[in-house]
């Protein structure tokens, strides 16, 4: 018994030294399970936390590059000078205008051949200013699309924006497998197509041939971005660039949906607005990667327009004179009244007899004042012609009105001694975008860049409309017939205008002449008073 | 007798994985803070407009009995590199009050270029 009892108690001093052994067991595992746990759940966050600060400075510098990405500029073609920044480069934000200029020109150009108005250097005119806008597209394509460029744009930002929760190379930077990049194609893409493009445009400043694709946005009309439309069986693209939007992230799908490569626009080198880029940690956890898209926006729109183009008004005056129905002399006269100008002298009559006639002249322009009442001088519709001339100043400026032009040619002094006048913008911004429309005399002061003796015009003159005719008046006409059975016979003025207008593409910045032909016939029947 | 003193090392422990948790937790937070208002900065023109900014950005984060206040340190906005950094000071009460680890102030800082400016003419 007593031993049964002894090893009872042995076995129970067991049982109690295994159950404590136990405990200490489970708390020794319960405490390294929990600071295992703790660690654990540290590195997680370390690798989490590492991979949203990789995420977040690949946003940042995606957000770089679509701010930066308008500092890529190129030089611009001397045809483009007027549309370029004030450096005379051109970059993304101003490309449009670019092809906004070769829009303008290749639709005057396709109005005057629907016209009949083009003349043999038209077509060349607008092929040139097509392939020279095309040839800053493209240089400035490159420039957009290049990789490096890319990268530099990126690191900028990104290459600050340390993984700092992950241990080792901490840098997120672009380029680190190089072997696995896309192609340039695939890391740029043309978003928010049909929208609208930084060109502001009024519908009525084009050529009634050419329909430009638009669209609205707070009482505005822009030009449709990166939707194709046409003018002298030329396609022309225009970048999207929203109105009121910043540099902004977009969602991967969304780019891929819009990519060069995948949907491409034209010949494959329309400026594009977005662009993707990927950024790398080379960290001991591993290699952490993101991607991020953005949308580039200049933040700037521009009118469509010529800047450095002209509209000339001329006033050319001739006097036919007819002897008994025949035109025996043709004469030109100013722009001021000539009272006794003769233009037939000793022309003998079948009746018998010499005769000499006279005409007072330049009646019309009597009443001297402003370039608008030499323009209205004789009776007739001149709002057509003048409609004409308000087209192509709006190429200029889109937002001119008639009632700003009317008012302009009045406020304008008409000066006698000047058959030409010209129509054209002062500028005061750098980059010609704030249009002052002046008119000032041939003689007078014009700008610096305007051209009179530039390339001739590639349009063909032709009449648009007339003057109504009228019969003595406001020129007169007398004669003396010497040596015959009277001294004078009957004899009557029929002074009438017409209005010439010879269309310019503005590719040599004439964008046309509008000449106001005015005639006076001078009849002397030769039959007696 | 061994159990409980086993409980007297694994309930601190345990309590203060908790807090550690809720660092954690808080931290991510502050970081995202600070990186979203960083963002909401990068529109503004200003300097006065990005510390607005950043702070509107910030009040939309909810406070808690954890978080009790999230404030925006003085913006560094630098127009003419281009870019704005926001830095914000997180304060966090411990779920689970230690010996002088009751209370953290957290910090984080994110930078952003600016978005707001055209592009030069």
């Amino acid at each position: 018994m007593t031993v049964r009892t002894t090893n009872n108690k042995t076995r129970l001093s067991r049982r109690q030294r295994t159950a404590s052994g136990a405990s200490l067991i489970l708390v020794i595992f319960c405490a390294l399970g929990l600071v295992a746990l703790v660690v654990g759940v540290f590195q997680l966050y370390r690798i989490m936390g590492g991979s949203r600060e990789v995420r977040n400075a690949v946003d940042a510098g995606a957000l770089n590059l679509s701010k930066r990405i308008f500092e890529l500029r190129v030089p611009a073609d001397s045809n483009y000078n007027d549309v370029a920044d004030s450096n005379g480069q051109v970059g993304m934000s101003n490309i449009n205008r670019v092809w906004g200029k070769a829009y303008l020109i290749n639709a005057n150009i396709q109005q005057m051949q629907a016209d009949g108005q083009l003349g043999p250097n038209g077509l060349g005119n607008g092929d040139t200013a097509y392939q020279a806008a095309q040839n800053i597209n493209d240089q400035l394509f490159q420039e957009v699309s290049c990789r490096t460029k890319h990268s530099d744009f990126f690191n900028q930002v990104a290459g600050f924006k340390q993984a700092t929760l992950l241990s080792g190379d901490t840098t997120v930077s672009k380029d680190t497998h190089k072997g696995n990049q896309e192609s340039p194609m695939a890391t740029i893409a043309m978003v928010d197509r049909g929208d609208e493009s930084n060109i502001v445009f009024n519908p009525n400043q084009l050529p009634k041939m050419v329909k430009a694709s638009s669209v609205q946005h707070g009482n505005k009309d822009y030009l449709s971005g990166y939707t194709p439309m046409q003018a002298n069986n030329k396609n022309f693209s225009f970048t999207s660039f929203h109105v009121g939007e910043m540099p902004h992230l977009i969602s991967q799908d969304t780019f891929d949906k819009n990519r060069a490569d995948h949907a491409p626009i034209g010949n494959g080198t329309v400026i594009p607005n977005a662009f993707k880029i990927d950024g790398t940690v080379e960290a001991t956890q591993g290699s952490l990667g993101a991607v991020a898209c953005a949308v580039a926006n200049p933040q700037r729109q521009y009118s469509l327009a010529i800047p450095h183009s002209y509209v000339v008004v001329n006033f050319h005056n001739t006097a036919k004179w007819f002897v008994e129905g025949k035109q025996v002399n043709q004469t030109n006269y100013g722009n001021k009244p000539e009272p006794s100008k003769q233009g037939v002298k000793k022309k003998q009559l079948t009746t018998g007899g010499f005769l000499d006639g006279f005409a007072s002249l330049g009646n019309e322009y009597s009443s001297g004042g402003s370039l608008w009442q030499m323009y209205n001088a004789l009776p007739g519709d001149h709002m057509t012609p003048l409609q004409k001339i308000l087209q192509r100043v709006q190429e200029i400026d889109p937002n001119y009105t008639i009632t700003q032009l009317q008012g302009l040619m009045q406020k304008t002094n008409f000066d006698p001694t000047v058959s030409a006048y010209f129509i054209f913008p002062v500028y005061h911004s750098p980059d010609q975008t704030d249009p002052q429309i002046q008119i000032a005399a041939a003689n007078g002061s014009l700008p610096g860049w305007l051209s009179k003796n530039g390339p001739p015009l590639d349009g063909i003159q032709m009449s648009i409309g007339d003057e109504t005719m009228t019969k003595d008046a406001p020129n007169t006409c007398t004669d003396y017939i010497t040596g015959g059975p009277f001294t004078s016979d009957k004899h009557y003025t029929q002074v009438s205008g017409k209005f010439l207008w010879t269309p310019g593409s503005g590719y040599g910045q004439c964008l046309g002449v509008m000449q106001m032909a005015r005639l006076t016939e001078i009849y002397f029947t030769g039959q007696p008073n | 007798m061994e159990a409980i003193v086993g409980f007297v090392v694994i309930i601190p422990i345990g309590l203060a994985a908790v807090d550690v948790a809720t660092l954690i937790s808080t931290s991510q937070s502050n970081e995202q803070v600070a990186e979203q208002a960083a963002r909401a900065a990068a529109c503004q023109r200003s300097k006065e407009g990005a510390q607005k900014a950043a702070e509107e950005s910030v009040q939309q984060t909810p406070t808690s009995n954890i978080i009790s206040s999230i404030l925006v340190d003085p913006v560094q906005y630098d127009a003419t590199k281009g870019e704005v950094t926001v830095s914000t000071t997180m304060q966090v009460k411990m779920p689970i009050p230690m010996p002088f680890l009751n209370q953290f102030d957290l910090h984080a800082s994110a930078m952003q270029p600016i978005v707001a400016f055209p592009a030069s003419i």
